[in-house]
């Protein structure tokens, strides 16, 4: 198992180090920039050693090295620039990547579409396309390129030390991989102890959050006082926890810490002894002596950008997840760029159909065979959970049929471009499904083209004209996330306006659920009255009324079709259906 | 400026680790420059060529700063997060005390699930708000002091470039950084809130914008909200980059500086040219104290904004319902009345109530029925004092609510509702809630009453089953039922039973009814429902239409009245009832 989650680990770096490919120019920058950067450190210590040797050694007045001074002022100004520069551009890089990655986990939602986003929870799918794609951002504008400057400044100064002093370049040489490998180690150590922390953290968060939430509760309860000593124990029982664990992830920094001090003093002493025996000049002891901390500098920067990398590797195992879903492939059988046209007269055919979602054992729909007729009204009816919306489901080709086949006048469903078949179909669902947008917006979306009088015309149909025009804002009136702002009544008639907008032949209806508001039912019963008129109309019922005006019934039971026929064929023919019927039926 | 001090209070009860965290930090970067210092010294002595013996005291020094350096290091760390625990834990209880008498009167008026996970949010950035703020600032001023005062000692002009350079870095820059940061940080929330509304909003409609073909649009809306968020970071980003060039400038120079000014003070031979490589490498080891500065500022305005936002929620706003009398009846009482009572919310100006009146007698049953949205919640918010009657008055046995003892009112009653809160604890710990002193047995008692039983028996944990956040473990019937066996538990005067059987199937529905209904012959109860059809029993029956009541009386003089509620009856009759 741990085996497994560190190969993933693996391949995910790989992946995610992949990606740098969309946006190569900026890294290309990046690495050009760094090196160029690191040369000037180098070039400036040497000059600077020079300065101080010629006046401390060579007794040079400030005049006879003011043309260094000169040369120092510019390789800072340079650095400076090029410092500034560097970090844009790997701000630029990360900038380009999570554009990229967003772009592509956007289109794969869309396609996966709405059967995968409703077994996801939506919070989460958020989550991962906004925060997770942002935690990658530190990992490419700030750990990646840390990387790149601890690979290549140490590589750089050891080049130039070498040849200078072989014993401190061989200090480096040996201190500098122990770095990485304790940074490394520690890290695998307190692992296990940073994910306790975190999950005590998340409980934490998560208790105090359950407590604001319930505070209504408690509060009826009279329990809301006693509390407050609950949050305070809490909270220190995580603080000693907490600081238990820091204690051990603090290490790291001791370890790292000290190995760049030591090394740096060891080295000093280990020069300065030489320098005593007159083994090395001035000149170049205190050139290394200025290289030392810039030599553990980018390292020990590392260990402090480790944890942005750490958190960027596993968003992006979430992010890689789910651009790996498998889609189910919607134009298996298609023709080459056949367009279909709708004839006046059809039958749409459900043969032997079978539908399973993939994380249950148990088949949603169960050989189902079905036929429904151009121009009828068609009632599904059923319990909850017996697979009606499968089955609306199905004719929207938000899935497709595990097995079995769907024709549609004769032709299989799935060989017609699924763009022209949605334009053959409205649909009505419980959840109108509106969008942060005005009015005339949230209509139009049926008809990006609609002229303003056509959207009054389908809303006056929708009987929602007389309410806008009462709004001060009218069509231009804004809606706000998640239809904040519109009673359930007026939003199921924003969805009714744009089904009649879009004037598609065959409609898919969910009935709202009552309203215990007889105005409201009037106006929306009158409404879907006046839609389903010559349309091929599939709609799940629950009202009676409704039921006994369908031309066509069809009752499913636990995913298989129970009966069908006009309702009063039901009546005689199924038990099911009459026993229902005799529920309720009999009171009303 | 009041709310930075209102901020730093609460480091005040941490007071003795907070200096001894800046006293580590103090000693970390000061045994940097003493390691660079000595190791400067070292060398340039040692070029000298003097006998190994004067060289004893540096090596001592060098090895001495190598060594401890980390372990300051680490002391600092630990003390730091020791205190950053502390005073967060301090913030937690603040806001639980003071959010408290506040809600739910100040949490409904905003959508309160936002609000709290934005004060979680806020009150974790405030984390920061001492390890990246208050302790680097105290140990810059300090170090800084330090490093100049040393450079003053080998020539005294050097202090105050050194003091310039530090200061142009770790106040000036900061600044700057403050006021850009600020600017961006609004506009950076701003789009961020803004994306993830359009990201929600993309996944809940997908099928119906797929269906209607506007899957290009909706993408290209979404894309263009995340491009804002991802244009505000880079900004950010370039600002961090455009400091670092800038500090990387100021501290360079300030070393060419210190060097300018010491080179002719060495030639003629004032200050030994030893102290010059010496004073060099301290002056560029003692910027390491203001190099987190500049992203501190950042952090500090992100903490303040984050304080402001919390401190203005627990402000008691107007209309927040304060304990101010406290009369204590020593009985239980008898007859709840509400009279004339209009109520509307604030920020609403329709009225949600209007000229309501009604009794509720022990031992009655009276039944509110209406449309969503028609009042019958805020009724109960009012019978529980969360927020105060516009006109009119609730009383209980002729006390006018308002007079009595807040929480000896709330005990006179038992609440069930939709919203009715399932903790993140254990079976036990949530029935508890009801009854604090209760025996085993009476919880079970109570779970079996709430028709829970065999639920109960087949926990393989039983009362220690974890029911976990909002309830998730369990089923929305679960949940409700649970909230059943609290009320049995608290056995109260007054149940107020809101929608009990909103979450249960029609079957379920009925006979959960039943249960509530002859749970306690001692109890008035008032049910606020949709469902018309199990209303028989009812002593009297409330329609609730617009916030007014347009009908009463029993269900059969209802229904042969033939008015409004009788066409809902004969609405709701329609339905179509399938068992699952």
């Amino acid at each position: 198992m741990e085996h497994f989650e560190h190969n993933l680990t693996m391949r995910t770096s790989q992946r995610l180090i992949g990606e740098v490919r969309t946006s190569r120019y900026w890294f290309g920058l990046t690495v050009l920039l760094s090196l160029f950067a690191g040369g000037l450190i180098i070039f400036q210590a040497h000059r600077l050693s020079s300065l101080v040797n010629g006046v401390f050694m060579a007794g040079q007045s400030r005049q006879a090295v003011a043309a260094i001074f000169g040369l120092l002022g510019l390789i800072i100004l340079f650095r400076a620039v090029i410092a500034a520069l560097n970090g844009s551009a790997a701000g630029m890089l990360a900038a380009g990547i999570k554009r990229h990655l967003r772009l592509l986990l956007l289109e794969k939602i869309e396609r996966l579409g709405p059967s995968f986003t409703s077994g996801e929870a939506t919070g989460e799918l958020t989550t991962t396309t906004l925060q997770g794609v942002d935690s990658l951002d530190a990992y490419f504008s700030q750990y990646l390129p840390q990387i790149l400057v601890a690979a290549l400044l140490p590589t750089l100064i050891l080049l130039v030390v070498f040849p200078i002093d072989a014993i401190t370049g061989l200090i480096f040489l040996v201190t500098a991989p122990l770095i990485p490998f304790f940074m490394w180690l520690i890290g695998k150590a307190s692992e296990n102890e940073t994910r306790r922390q975190w999950l005590a953290l998340s409980r934490l968060g998560s208790y105090f959050l359950d407590t604001l939430q319930g505070i209504t509760t408690l509060k009826a309860l009279g329990q809301s006082k006693a509390r407050t000593q609950q949050v305070r124990e809490v909270s220190d029982a995580y603080r000693e926890t907490t600081l238990r664990v820091l204690r051990i992830t603090f290490l790291s920094a001791l370890t790292l810490e000290m190995l760049a001090t030591i090394s740096t003093a060891v080295v000093a002493v280990e020069i300065g002894l030489r320098l005593l025996a007159a083994k090395i000049a001035f000149e170049q002891a205190f050139f290394i002596l200025l290289l030392a901390p810039e030599f553990y500098l980018p390292l020990r920067a590392l260990g402090a950008r480790f944890h942005a990398g750490m958190s960027g590797v596993s968003a992006a195992k979430r992010i890689y997840e789910v651009l790996d879903t498998p889609e189910p492939d919607q134009n298996i059988g298609i023709k080459e760029q056949e367009s279909f046209i709708l004839p006046q007269s059809f039958k749409i055919r459900f043969s032997d159909v079978s539908f399973a979602y993939a994380d249950r054992d148990q088949d949603s729909l169960k050989g189902m065979n079905l036929t429904l007729e151009s121009g009828k009204l068609h009632g599904l009816i059923g319990a909850s959970g017996c697979g009606k919306s499968t089955l609306m489901q199905l004719l929207l080709r938000f899935i497709e049929p595990t097995a079995g086949r769907i024709f549609v006048d004769g032709n299989e469903l799935n060989s017609i471009h699924l763009e022209d078949w949605r334009r053959q179909i409205s649909w009505v669902p419980q959840k109108p499904g509106l969008l942060s947008a005005s009015i005339l917006e949230n209509i139009r979306l049926a008809r990006p083209d609609a002229s303003l009088r056509e959207v009054q015309a389908a809303a006056e149909r929708a009987q929602l004209h007389q309410l806008v025009m009462s709004l001060p804002k009218g069509y231009d009136t804004p809606l706000y996330e998640q239809a904040g702002g519109v009673s359930s009544g007026q939003a199921q008639r924003i969805a009714l306006a744009r089904a009649f907008l879009k004037d598609a032949p065959i409609l898919l209806l969910d009935e709202p659920a009552a309203h215990l508001d007889i105005e409201l039912e009037r106006e929306l019963n009158h409404a879907i009255e006046d839609l389903i008129v010559g349309r091929t109309v599939l709609m799940i019922a629950h009202r009676l009324s409704t039921i006994m005006h369908c031309d066509q019934l069809i009752l499913l039971d636990c995913g298989s079709l129970s009966a069908a026929g006009t309702p009063s064929e039901l009546l005689r023919t199924s038990l099911l259906y009459r026993t229902a019927f005799a529920e309720r039926g009999g009171r009303g | 400026m009041k709310d930075l001090a209102r901020l730093l209070s609460f480091l005040r009860p941490a007071f003795s680790q907070v200096a001894l965290s800046v006293l580590a930090g103090v000693a970390t970067i000061s045994a940097g420059v003493g390691l660079l210092g000595t190791s400067a010294y070292l060398i340039a002595a040692a070029a000298l060529h003097p006998s190994i013996a004067d060289l004893q005291v540096a090596i001592v020094g060098v090895r001495f700063f190598g060594i401890s350096r980390g372990v300051f290091r680490y002391f600092e760390r630990l003390v730091s997060h020791s205190v950053n625990l502390k005073v967060l834990a301090g913030i937690r209880v603040w806001f639980y005390q003071a959010i408290e008498p506040l809600a739910p009167a100040r949490l409904q008026s905003i959508h309160s699930g936002d609000l709290l996970q934005r004060a979680m949010g806020d009150i974790e950035t405030l984390e920061n708000f001492y390890v990246r703020c208050v302790s680097p600032l105290a140990v810059a001023l300090i170090t800084g002091g330090l490093a100049s005062w040393f450079l003053g000692t080998i020539f005294p002009p050097l202090s105050g470039v050194l003091a310039a350079g530090l200061a142009l870095n770790g106040i000036a820059l900061p600044a700057l950084m403050f006021v850009f940061s600020k600017r961006n940080a609004r506009k950076l929330t701003q789009a961020r809130a803004e994306s993830s509304a359009g990201m929600v909003e993309f996944i809940q409609n997908l099928g119906v914008v797929q269906v209607f073909g506007g899957q290009k649009a909706a993408l290209a809306r979404v894309m263009h909200g995340t491009d804002l968020h991802t244009n505000r970071v880079l900004a950010n980003r370039v600002m961090d980059a455009a400091s670092d060039g800038i500090a990387l400038l100021i501290s360079n120079l300030t070393l060419l500086g210190v060097l300018w000014w010491m080179i002719p003070a060495v030639d003629s031979g004032t200050v030994s040219g030893v102290l010059l490589a010496v004073a060099a490498l301290v002056t560029l080891a003692s910027f390491e104290g203001v190099t987190p500065l500049p992203l501190a500022a950042q952090q500090l305005n992100a903490s303040l904004e984050a304080a402001r936002r919390l401190f203005d929620l627990a402000q008691p706003g107007a209309r927040a319902v304060l304990s101010g009398q406290a009369l204590l009846p020593d009985r239980a009482p008898d007859r709840l009345a509400v009279q004339q009572v209009s109520f509307a919310y604030p920020e609403d100006d329709a009225p949600v109530l209007n000229d309501v009146s009604f009794t509720l007698e022990r031992g009655q049953k009276i039944a509110v029925v209406g449309p969503s949205g028609a009042g019958k919640t805020s009724l109960i918010n009012l019978m529980l004092r969360f927020w105060h009657p516009d006109a009119g008055k609730i009383s209980l046995d002729g006390h006018d609510i308002s007079m009595l003892d807040e929480d000896w009112l709330r005990r006179q009653y038992g609440v069930v509702s939709p919203t009715s809160s399932i903790f993140n604890a254990s079976l036990r710990e949530n029935l508890l809630l009801a009854r604090p002193q209760a025996r085993v047995e009476e919880l079970v008692d109570a779970l079996h009453k709430a028709q829970l039983g065999s639920w109960y028996e087949s926990l393989p944990k039983g009362l220690e089953t974890w029911l976990g956040e909002q309830g998730a473990h369990i089923s929305a019937g679960e949940s409700q039922r649970i909230a059943m066996a609290r009320l049995i538990l608290q056995n109260p005067p007054f149940m107020l039973l809101d929608e009990p059987t909103a979450n249960l199937d029609p079957a379920n529905a009925a006979s959960t009814l039943r249960v509530l209904m002859s749970l306690s012959a001692n109890s008035g109860i008032l049910l606020i429902t949709q469902d018309l059809l199990h209303l028989e029993g009812m002593d009297q029956i409330l329609l609730l239409e617009k916030g007014r009541i347009t009908e009463r009386g029993t269900y059969c003089e209802l229904v042969s009245q033939k008015g409004r509620f009788a066409l809902l009856v004969d609405m709701q009759s329609d339905e179509l009832l399938m068992a699952a």
